[in-house]
């Protein structure tokens, strides 16, 4: 086997390897609703229940903030 | 944030010109070195470069949390968010989109006013994320000179205003859209303002630590497999009857000993080659549409890998720009950048108004399709999205295009 179809034959590799684990990201990705674990550029972690801050004063929502959705 | 992350900067990326200049002798010559040099090394390793922006970027905004400024910052912004019909309220979703975006739209469930939310979500990518820091840097470290005016430096500026613009934009869109669509009143905001206290240095430390590796890992794995997944559209398909003929030139000038003929036709069969790829057909037939804003082919690509990730435009153009060296030593993309020159003109293909231009995209375009999802879903509908989408890509162009089109008839074109 020659040195240039060896080449080719490992960039053939490497390409398909790579485009593989985009497509299965991307799959994936799909399979879950979206959140923060979605983003590539973000540490913050996927919600969590957590403990009530003082800023959230006022009239709490009885179903709670997760249960919102506004249709429009 | 420029002055103390530029020596690592300037640091990592002599490292990694180091490493593809070794590579690049040691392994013999072919398409596996040039998907090592020129697709890996060039593209991942140009992106790791701004690690240390990143670093210091997340260095602020975890101090600024740890004191507890953030609810007095809320409590400051409550009368000039009041101005454009939002609350304090929508001050933390919008101070989280710096970071990213998808976590401050979600951070909007604690709007109870569904206008106010809505306004708040179609807002809250205006905000420069970190992902966009890696593009600005790489611009604003190539164009824009490094002189002091007053007490700063001119690269302070201007990345300042790129943040500032965005903040702009973000009142004048919500300012409209309370006006028009998603009128409504006022709403009330009762907050208790935390003590003041001294920050945890290992919370600063353990948030930049992870913002950092996050980086890198993103780096090491999508912006990896998107390089290798350029690099092959940047290089095939090859052949042609005009590389053909150039390839017999080539070999004619080397038989003859002709070595600076032989580097000038390498130089232009790598440049026929990129134009005649996959990705280089795209950036062509995207190239009318971004002429009018100053960029060419070449960024085309770019703009359109970015929408995978705003940082994989750094990547996409270190690839560009290595493949179109002709085998040659790595060259930092900063000085490629500075020194690449148009084919048709002969003249420098970039100029500072044209990196203006480009960042100014970058604030105002919708890039994020991660973004788009989450306001599908916290929206609960199509519509918001899309006409986040619509709306803010095509401000981008106009905007940019005001800017270059400005920049060249006041005679800063060059």
């Amino acid at each position: 086997m020659s040195g240039a179809l060896l080449q080719n034959l490992g960039v053939a590799v490497i390409v398909l390897a790579a485009a593989g684990f985009l497509v299965r990201r991307q799959l994936k990705r799909r399979a879950r609703p979206p959140g923060c674990d979605t983003c590539p550029n973000c540490a913050v972690q996927p919600p969590h229940p957590t403990a009530p801050t003082l800023i959230e004063l006022g009239e709490p929502d009885p179903r709670g903030p997760d249960q919102r959705s506004f249709p429009v | 944030m420029f002055a103390w992350a530029q020596p690592i900067m300037d640091f990592i990326d002599a490292v990694v010109g180091r490493f593809g200049s070794i590579v690049h002798a040691v392994l013999p010559a072919g398409p596996v070195r040039s998907l090592i040099v020129d697709g890996i090394i060039a593209g991942v390793g140009t992106t790791l470069t701004f690690v240390p922006q990143i670093a210091v970027l997340f260095f602020f905004i975890s101090l600024l949390e740890d004191t507890g400024y953030m609810a007095r910052a809320a409590f400051i912004m409550d009368r000039l968010m009041g101005k454009v019909g939002l609350s304090g309220r929508a001050f933390i979703p919008l101070l989280s989109s710096f970071a990213c975006a998808i976590p401050g739209i979600m951070a909007t469930r604690t709007i109870d006013n569904r206008r106010d939310r809505i306004t708040t979500i179609i807002i809250a990518p205006f905000m420069s994320c970190s992902a966009r820091l890696p593009v600005y840097a790489l611009l604003i470290g190539a164009f824009i000179p490094n002189v002091w005016v007053g007490f700063v430096t001119l690269p302070g500026i201007v990345l300042f205003s790129m943040y500032f613009l965005g903040i702009a934009a973000a009142i004048v869109v919500a300012a409209l859209l309370k006006r028009t669509v998603l009128r409504g009143g006022r709403p009330l905001y009762v907050m208790e303002l935390p003590p003041y206290r001294m920050p945890s240095w290992r919370s600063i430390v353990l948030t930049v630590r992870e913002r950092s590796w996050l980086f890198v890992k993103n780096a090491g794995t999508v912006i990896l497999a998107i390089t290798v997944v350029l690099w092959f559209l940047a290089s095939y398909p090859r052949g042609g009857a005009d590389l053909k003929a150039l390839e017999t030139r080539h070999a004619t000038a080397v038989a003859a000993g002709d070595q600076p003929g032989a580097k000038l036709l390498e130089r232009r069969m790598a440049g026929l080659t990129l134009e005649q790829s996959f990705a280089g057909r795209v950036g062509r037939y995207l190239e009318p549409a971004i002429a009018p804003l100053g960029f060419d082919w070449r960024i085309g690509v770019g703009l359109v890998t970015s929408f995978a990730a705003r940082e994989v435009m750094v990547s996409t153009l270190a690839t560009v720009f290595n493949l179109g060296n002709a085998g040659q030593d790595m060259v930092p993309l900063r000085q490629s950048l500075r020194e690449a020159i148009d084919p048709r003109t002969g003249r420098k293909a970039y100029s500072p108004l044209m990196a203006v231009s480009l960042m100014v995209f970058f604030v105002l375009a919708c890039q994020c399709m991660s973004t788009v999802a989450v306001a599908r879903r916290e929206t609960n509908s199509w519509r918001w999205p899309i006409f986040m989408l619509v709306m803010m890509n095509v401000l981008a162009w106009l905007v940019s295009f005001a800017v270059y089109q400005g920049g060249r008839a006041l005679g800063l074109g060059l």
